[in-house]
């Protein structure tokens, strides 16, 4: 499927900064953890607070290239794609409506493992709004799962005593009985 | 699409998610408002304990309120004393218990549903609270004590049709109330009892103000008890004479035949009454729903739906929960056989795993004891 997100966002060669004149669109250049070089639209850009810090906490030029040293290309180019559709989206009337249709095909062939690495890129790179919907995609995941699918979902160790165990679960003793079985 | 084959640095991904940034599971957890996620999510391991005990505070707040009832149903085990607990939203019985000991024939009913306890009357007017979750049991006093000494006349006849608390027990152990309306064998006539935790025996209703009432439903408002009486009712007994601390308010004009009217609290806290059909097939096009107002004295003002709240009935108990928190649908009627959804008109029937009959099935709140 070819991505919006190659009509926002131009790979260029790492040539070295562009010579930007005053009147052309602002670009920001970013370089991932793997080596690829972004340039992306400045209003995107300034969707993720740990851009917008970087350059303007110390009025660092655009033309400087931002190392995302935690961030992958592929993520990159997911983060773009939702960023640029919400910016897109922003403003219009239909907003929830459109957001949530483009919303649900984003996620809709995204493995736990990929929305767990996008929710460390979201983390990272500060964007609230993309974090709460991975958050909530992650969540979907495992909605009425038991503990044990969790663990393995997420590749967890019980680190529990049995003792500890036993004790957190005296909590609500009710939640844990699964009895569909031996009802009949 | 010229990507550069530049040098490819593995990325350090984090070996074990356990170790996620606590944010991070923070959010993720917020986006589980179930009990039950909530509890499997504080068993994965310490960490995520950690993360789930910081919630904790604040669903405690709201836990209470937002639970989805779970439906009380017969067990098939041949023991007249198993009961399960089936929970809609997620399709399955999730607990089973045994009620405690007690002869339980067919001179004892269930007759009351409220803060997650369960109310069971026997022929000699016993009254036996049970919470299934705690499994703790509260045995009140005969309510016919009262009774029999007022009206030595009075037998049996009597039946104890429902039974209401005002706080759970469990968390005011000495600051509840109980309010129970019985009534004789022919049906018109109704009686009220009160009962203060620490009282010796029962309240009764005075009998004067009692008689001509035609006591509908009775449920537990803003700090008393609230009885509906029918529109027909003798006006004078329109403010609390019956008992201090039961209000009495009549029906709305409109009342409808072969339809139940009930009172329920919704999430915001507003009085409703509902009047509707506890059939599915005839409930949608025949809901009527009113909120208390008191602009001039309490006057029931037409309300269009339940909002963003999903209703749970049976023939004895209503209870209102948030439909967002609890994982209901809004503006829903659950019945006892499925969902009735007011806005689509949409009849969704539960996957009943076994058959029961209707007299000893209720829906009831479920409640969780955290320790300290």
């Amino acid at each position: 499927m070819s991505t919006p997100a190659e009509n926002e966002a131009s790979i260029k060669q790492e040539s070295g900064p562009s010579g930007t004149v005053q009147d052309k669109p602002k670009k920001i250049v970013v370089r991932t953890g793997d080596g690829e070089v972004f340039e992306l639209k400045e209003e995107v850009a300034m969707e993720m607070e740990t851009i917008k810090t970087f350059f303007m906490e110390d009025n660092i030029s655009y033309e400087t290239v931002m190392p995302l040293t935690n961030v992958d290309s592929w993520e990159l180019v997911k983060v773009i794609e939702y960023c640029s559709k919400y910016v897109e989206l922003k403003n219009k009337e239909n907003f929830h409506k459109e957001l949530k249709a483009f919303q649900d095909e984003f996620v809709k062939s995204m493995s736990p493992k990929t929305l767990l690495s996008l929710s460390n890129v979201a983390n990272y790179l500060e964007i609230k709004y993309f974090l709460d919907f991975i958050c909530q995609a992650i969540a979907d995941h495992i909605k009425s799962k038991d503990v044990e699918y969790v663990r393995e979902l997420f590749g967890v160790e019980n680190d529990f005593t049995e003792e500890e165990y036993e004790m957190a679960k005296t909590e609500a003793p009710w939640a844990h009985e699964n009895l569909d079985k031996d009802l009949y | 699409m010229g990507r550069r084959n530049g040098p490819k640095r593995q990325k350090k991904f984090l070996e074990n998610w356990g170790s996620l940034p606590s944010e991070l599971l923070d959010s993720i957890l917020e986006s589980l408002p179930s009990i039950f996620d909530y509890i499997q999510f504080s068993l994965v391991c310490k960490h995520w304990r950690k993360v789930a005990l910081n919630q904790k505070e604040q669903r405690l707040r709201s836990c209470h309120k937002q639970l989805a009832p779970l439906l009380l149903l017969n067990s098939t085990k041949n023991s007249n004393q198993t009961r399960a607990l089936y929970s809609v939203t997620q399709g399955k019985v999730v607990h089973r218990f045994n009620l405690p000991n007690h002869r339980y024939d067919e001179d004892t009913w269930l007759c009351g549903s409220s803060h997650g306890w369960l109310a069971y009357a026997d022929a000699s007017f016993m009254v036996t609270l049970v919470n299934p979750f705690t499994r703790g049991t509260i045995r009140l006093p005969q309510v016919m004590e009262v009774v029999k000494s007022s009206r030595p006349e009075c037998n049996s006849e009597f039946q104890i049709s429902k039974v209401v608390l005002s706080a759970n027990p469990s968390l005011f152990p000495n600051d509840y109330e109980v309010l129970v309306i019985f009534e004789n064998d022919d049906g018109v006539t109704k009686e009220l009892a009160h009962f203060k935790s620490g009282d010796n025996s029962w309240t009764r209703s005075d009998r004067r103000m009692i008689e001509g009432l035609d006591i509908i439903d009775a449920t537990y408002y803003k700090g008393r008890f609230v009885a509906l009486t029918g529109f027909d009712s003798d006006p004078d007994h329109g403010v609390s004479k019956v008992h201090p601390s039961i209000e009495c308010i009549s029906h709305p004009h409109e009342l409808f035949l072969q339809k139940t009217s009930f009172l329920v609290k919704s999430t915001c806290e507003d009085l409703l009454l509902v009047n509707t059909s506890l059939d599915m097939g005839r409930c949608f096009g025949g809901t009527r729903i009113f909120k208390l107002g008191r602009s001039c004295g309490p006057q029931w003002v037409k309300m269009e739906s339940f909002g963003t709240d999903a209703l749970f009935l049976d023939n004895m108990n209503a209870i209102c929960v948030s439909a967002s928190y609890s994982g209901c649908h809004p503006n829903s009627i659950y019945l006892l056989e499925g969902v009735v959804n007011l806005s689509s008109g949409e009849e969704t029937w539960f996957k009943r795993p076994i058959t029961w009959g209707t007299r000893s099935i209720t829906w009831i709140a479920p409640t969780m004891a955290f320790s300290i």
